[in-house]
């Protein structure tokens, strides 16, 4: 199993390494144990099954990208059994699983010093779904539960001057499942 | 007396998610896809006593609608829902009137809590 993430860019081998947590964090959220994960260059996905793919953008300080999101349907089904919602939309479902996860690691790079912003998820589903070639710094992730398969891709273009902002401890994000009440 | 509760998402099974987890102790659910469709709703529904509700959404967002809720005098508890934590925002939805922000991927024993807490049942 190849754990680690392929050298590139120190910034985003950081930021890689924040989503493969907020990744593991979000499965955990739902008792959804990941029995194999590994980081590979490239997905190719089974052609004659069904998968949805999420995209979001993001936009901080001198750095751009999307994350992708790819899931099988027993991994949409795996999560909403685990919300103890049952059947639900595919596409709303892995759309709904990408904006939380982008919102994680989005709190995790704010810790760092990377703010972004988030587009809102843009979803299709088919069978023998193929990726573009990202421009930038880009991997894949791949996670497996006992019958359900999900990949991620970070892709990340750093413009020359990017730096990692001073953290201020006052202005700490919420954390995910906090409540808050004022 | 009813207690009713509406959900603002975009996302079917969030909205699906909040009216489970609040269906159970007693509330009455109703569900809204964005800002737009819940004013449109709400002008309709004079029994709504907590809006629970995401901030990214199309058309109009959680915090245009809370502005909107405050220009026309709603006395209705709001709570944030959403995958948004940044401090800013928060203190902007505090300001505008919000009661509550909660992080998702929420814990519907936190989110049964507030509601209690900001519309109890039978009260």
């Amino acid at each position: 199993m190849i754990n680690t993430i392929p050298a590139s860019n120190p910034y985003f081998e950081l930021m890689a390494n924040h989503l493969t947590e907020a990744a593991i964090d979000l499965f955990a959220a739902y008792d959804l144990r990941i029995e194999s994960r590994a980081a590979l260059p490239e997905c190719t996905l089974p052609s004659q099954e069904l998968h949805c793919m999420a995209s979001i953008g993001y936009v901080g300080d001198r750095v751009r990208g999307v994350l992708v999101l790819a899931a099988s349907q027993s991994a949409a089904k795996a999560w909403t059994n685990a919300a103890g919602i049952g059947e639900c939309d595919f596409a709303d479902t892995i759309g709904e699983f990408a904006n939380m996860l982008l919102g994680h690691l989005k709190a995790r790079l704010l810790r760092e010093g990377i703010p972004i912003s988030l587009a809102t998820p843009i979803t299709v589903s088919g069978a023998g779904l193929r990726f573009s070639m990202p421009p930038g710094q880009s991997c894949w992730q791949f996670f497996e539960g006992s019958d359900w398969r999900f990949a991620t891709r970070l892709d990340a273009s750093f413009e020359s001057g990017f730096e990692v902002h001073e953290v201020d401890e006052a202005q700490q994000p919420a954390a995910a499942g906090d409540a808050i009440l004022f | 007396m009813t207690s009713r509760i509406m959900v603002i998402d975009d996302s079917l099974l969030v909205r699906r998610q909040v009216t489970a987890a609040l269906k159970g102790p007693g509330y009455l659910v109703t569900e809204a896809v964005d800002g737009i469709d819940a004013l449109e709703k709400l002008a309709g529904l004079s029994d709504t006593r907590l809006i629970v509700c995401d901030v990214n959404m199309p058309r109009m967002n959680g915090i245009e609608l809370l502005e909107r809720l405050r220009a026309q005098g709603s006395v209705v508890p709001v709570v944030m829902l959403t995958t948004e934590g940044q401090p800013e925002l928060i203190q902007r939805a505090k300001s505008l009137g919000a009661k509550g922000w909660i992080v998702k991927p929420f814990k519907p024993e936190f989110l049964v809590a507030t509601a209690a807490k900001l519309a109890p049942l039978g009260a």
